[in-house]
């Protein structure tokens, strides 16, 4: 092959190596300006510091030589080459042909001719001039982007530290609250009172429950829990034991009431007598400690000591007459026991009136054994024997003996409370769970229907204006529904003419007329105050016989006459439930199981 | 003769150019189908010229001969045309000593230029009689083969219009043809000269310019033309892409064609860009070269599939879009 050939096409595959080159260069250049670019901005936004910033500015430069250097390298047939050169130049391929005859092993005339002719085209050829180095394709988008870069380089973007703390990361959200907020706080408040009971009380075991408890509370609050952790350690939360009071001290309490009805009697003994009828202990030994005293002091007038010990003479008597009855009671049950253990009674059955009859008996001596009765009785043999401090000092005994029963009630109480505090604790945290479990179901349903799925439709009341009007809906099985009420005289079923409005809400239900009406009142709109200018209203007053105990009644002026209430519900719930709690805690003739009752309700309508 | 090849092909050309000059003395126009039909006669092939009638087919044909010095013959192909009568036949014929013996009739196929005019109008028995003489330049009679004269060129016509009563050319036959050339309406500055010429008192008339050794000498320095590698490597691709479901097939091949070229398709290609390179004055045959005759040597061999038929698409737009997208170089 003549060596012009050969020298043009070696000139025109450096050419299109340069130019691949460029090629691959800018190609370089445009990932690295985006790339660039998204970093500054990063750095900008204080996302990325400097040191990583100039460590991506050599990287990005690596990559423009990089690009340069692939193009250069990428392998350019002879053949590519001098194709391309024959093209641009106008040579019929002259150059190409002439290059493949070169390399033939037999040329023929024709050939020889070939190249010649190759050769006088080559002769003088100006590579540069037919393969110009074009400008790369991506160097308009490559240069659009270097301004952008430059634009956004020199420019400052104002930028604080709030906006900063919304452009970074954000940490993962808390775990939703299992117990809602407030009832979380209650419940702690409730805690923490009855653990200064406890402190007064000296009750370390409940105390250390209760500090378990309250500890309990403020993990659940911070939201700093592991569920199974938690149920692990509520689990082994230990519960006050269930002591009762003993029969003795039952006995005991039963004949306070009686003593202080004795007590009343006399003026001397009315502050005692009705203490003890309100059973409240404190201020009933505080009297007696009073009265004590005066009696050891001699501060008693004749008369004043007279009415004492007549009251007291009152009180043991009834006592007295009490144990001797309790007594007659426990020789005869002793007599029936002996009787019954000689009678040939199947083995089961005399076993089991063998042991009644045991804990009757057994009952009975602890009631006889009545320390607070027998310090009343000893003070009135005393004070008959006009040894008026030994009387003072055993009603101090009685007194200190009725102390002991207060406090023996208020640790009963306190235990009870403190069973209610884990109780609700449980129940709370089942509740916040279910809660939990049924937003995870909802979703599940959702995405289960994909948009198709049945959806339950909570259809509002109806709103008449008169009470009697009935909604003609029927019930298609799928909807919640509430009875439809009178919107302006607060109560009632609503007319056939605002049950339709419900109607068009419902389609396709059976309609016979059996379900509550639904619909909502045609004047009216979401939000807007209720017009009570036209409602009727009827007062009903509600008869009842004297004397067949107390009645009481309350207006509630809570439903508002005119607009919304503006009250909050949580507000409106924590005042009732407070007042419910308090006037179950008083009465204390109220069953358990209706206290439960009443309680459910009120877990039942807590606000979520 | 002269001696080098640049002279050789100098020569060439100036026959080459010199032939188209005097035909083109007669023939407006059509500078495309005198250069396909010259290069198809010096490549030894035959030429298939489709165009309506009255464009001056067979006056191109015959102004040919005429310039040539070569024997010409015109067949006018009809429905009853039997192959004897294309070939030739056996006759009884008595000798001077009253011996009668059969005597090989010849027929019109012995001539070196044989013009079939309208050729699909004949049944296609006849038109197979062209097939061996075409094929293999000689026929067989009663078991006797006589050879053709060389060169021998057959240049049929035929009408794209009327097809009613016509025997559309099998595509073994049409394979027989190296070019099909379509001659189109003349432009109007061509029509305006062939109304001058041939109204007036005296045609002109077309002299003979060189006659058989010289179209036997062009036809063998033809064949001496080299192709390199890469070139005829295009060739082959080019043939290979209108193939459907071939590697090099082009999605519109796979859509429209059915057939694609056969073999004798890169031959005519190749044959056909070896003329237009000694025309030019190379002395190697250039992609260019390919390209110009692709057309004429293809679109008789491409056969398209129903959707092709019936969406109308034309041969040529298939050739020109192949062209478009087969890269010069293999990848």
């Amino acid at each position: 092959m003549p060596e012009d050939v050969g020298r043009v096409i070696g000139r025109a595959r450096r050419r299109i190596r340069l130019q691949r080159a460029i090629e691959g260069a800018t190609l370089g250049l445009l990932a690295a300006a985006l790339t660039s670019l998204i970093m500054v901005l990063l750095f900008k936004l204080r996302v990325v510091d400097e040191a990583a910033l100039v460590a991506f500015g050599v990287a990005a430069a690596g990559a423009v030589v990089l690009g340069a250097l692939v193009g250069a390298l990428l392998k350019v047939p002879v053949i590519a080459a001098a194709r391309a050169l024959d093209a641009r130049a106008d040579l019929a391929d002259r150059l190409g042909s002439a290059w493949d005859f070169g390399h033939s092993a037999e040329r023929t005339p024709f050939m020889e001719a070939a190249i010649r002719d190759a050769s006088r085209a080559a002769n003088g050829l100006r590579v540069g001039t037919f393969l110009r180095l074009r400008a790369p394709s991506h160097l308009r988008a490559a240069l659009l982007l270097l301004c952008a870069l430059g634009l956004l380089t020199v420019l400052r973007i104002p930028i604080d530290d709030d906006t900063l703390a919304a452009v970074a990361p954000r940490p993962p959200p808390p775990p939703p609250p299992l117990v809602p907020p407030f009832q979380a706080a209650l419940a702690q408040k409730k805690v923490e009172e009855s653990q200064k009971e406890a402190k007064r009380l000296e009750d370390r075991k409940t105390q250390k429950i209760l500090q378990k408890l309250e500890q309990l509370w403020k993990d659940i609050a911070s939201r700093k829990f592991d569920k199974r952790a938690l149920w692990r350690r509520i689990a082994a939360l230990q519960r006050p034991d269930g002591a009762k009071l003993t029969e003795d001290e039952k006995a005991e309490l039963g004949r306070l009431k009686k003593t202080g009805e004795a007590m009343k009697t006399a003026a001397i003994g009315r502050r005692l007598g009705d203490a003890l009828g309100r059973q409240d202990l404190e201020e009933a030994q505080r009297a007696l400690r009073d009265l004590a005293r005066r009696l050891q002091d001699k501060r008693l007038s004749k008369k004043e000591r007279s009415e004492l010990e007549r009251a007291l003479k009152r009180a043991t008597d009834k006592t007295r007459k009490e144990l001797s009855s309790m007594r007659r009671k426990l020789e005869q049950l002793k007599k029936q026991l002996a009787k019954r253990k000689l009678e040939k009674l199947a083995k089961n059955k005399k076993q089991r009136e063998l042991e009644r009859l045991s804990k009757e008996l057994e009952k009975l001596q602890s009631m006889l054994s009545t320390k607070l009765s027998q310090e009343l009785m000893d003070a009135l043999r005393k004070m008959k024997k006009y040894e008026d401090a030994d009387a003072g000092r055993s009603l101090e005994k009685a007194a200190e003996r009725m102390k002991q029963l207060m406090k023996r009630l208020r640790q009963l109480r306190l235990a009870a409370r403190t069973r209610d505090h884990i109780r609700e604790m449980k129940e709370l945290l089942r509740r916040g769970n279910q809660g939990q479990r049924d937003d995870q179901l909802r979703d599940f349903t959702l995405r289960a229907g994909n948009g198709q799925g049945e959806d339950i439709t909570l259809l509002l009341p109806g709103q008449g204006k008169e009470g009697e009007g009935q909604g003609d809906q029927g019930d298609d099985g799928r909807s919640l529904k509430r009875p439809g009420t009178c919107g302006k005289c607060g109560g009632g079923h609503p007319t056939k003419e605002h049950g339709q409005a419900g109607k068009q809400g419902q389609q396709g239900g059976p309609s016979d007329g059996q379900g509550p009406g639904i619909g909502t009142g045609s004047n009216l709109k979401l939000g807007q105050a209720t017009d009570l200018k036209d409602a009727k209203y009827r007062d009903v007053q509600l008869r009842g016989k004297k004397g067949r105990g107390e009645s009481t009644s309350e207006i509630f002026m809570g439903a508002a006459t005119k607009g919304f209430s503006r009250v909050g519900y949580k507000n409106v719930y924590l005042r009732y439930k407070e007042a419910v709690e308090e006037a179950l805690e008083k009465n204390k003739g109220i069953p358990h199981g209706y206290k439960r009752i009443v309680e459910k309700y009120f877990e039942m309508i807590q606000p979520r | 003769m002269t001696d080098t090849v640049e002279a050789k092909v100098e020569q060439f050309r100036r026959h080459f150019t010199r032939l188209g000059e005097e035909v083109s003395r007669v023939i407006v126009g059509h500078h495309e189908i005198i250069e396909g039909v010259l290069t198809c006669i010096l490549s030894g092939g035959h030429a298939l010229l489709e165009g309506v009638p009255g464009l001056g087919k067979t006056m191109l044909v015959r102004s040919l001969a005429d310039a040539l010095k070569l024997a010409f013959s015109r067949i006018q192909f009809t429905p009853d045309l039997m192959p004897a009568d294309v070939i030739g036949t056996n006759m009884i014929v008595e000798d001077e000593h009253g011996h009668k013996r059969f005597e090989f009739q010849r027929g019109p196929v012995f001539a070196n230029i044989l013009l079939a005019d309208e050729i699909n109008r004949a049944t296609p028995k006849t038109q197979s009689a062209l097939l061996e003489a075409m094929q293999e330049q000689r026929v067989t009679v009663a078991r006797s083969t006589y050879e053709l004269h060389k060169p021998f060129f057959v240049l049929a016509t035929q009408n794209p219009l009327e097809m009613e009563g016509t025997y559309p050319l099998p595509e073994a036959q049409l394979d027989r043809f190296l070019f099909k050339l379509q001659v189109r309406f003349p432009s109007r500055d061509e029509l305006h000269a062939i109304v001058e010429r041939t109204t007036q008192k005296e045609s002109p008339s077309v002299s003979p310019v060189f006659g058989r050794e010289e179209i036997l000498w062009m036809s063998q320095l033809l064949r001496e033309v080299p192709v390199a590698r890469h070139v005829q490597d295009y060739a082959v691709r080019l043939i290979e892409a209108t193939h459907p479901g071939s590697p090099g097939a082009a999605a519109i091949t796979n859509k429209y064609i059915r057939y694609g070229a056969s073999p004798r398709g890169a031959q005519a290609v190749l044959l056909g860009a070896k003329a237009r390179a000694l025309v030019h004055g190379r002395f190697a045959v250039s992609y260019d070269d390919l390209r110009a005759t692709a057309k004429a040597a293809l679109r008789h061999r491409i056969i398209l599939n129903f959707e092709g038929e019936a969406e109308g698409i034309a041969t040529d737009g298939l050739i020109d879009d192949i062209l478009k997208t087969l890269p010069e170089v293999a990848p």
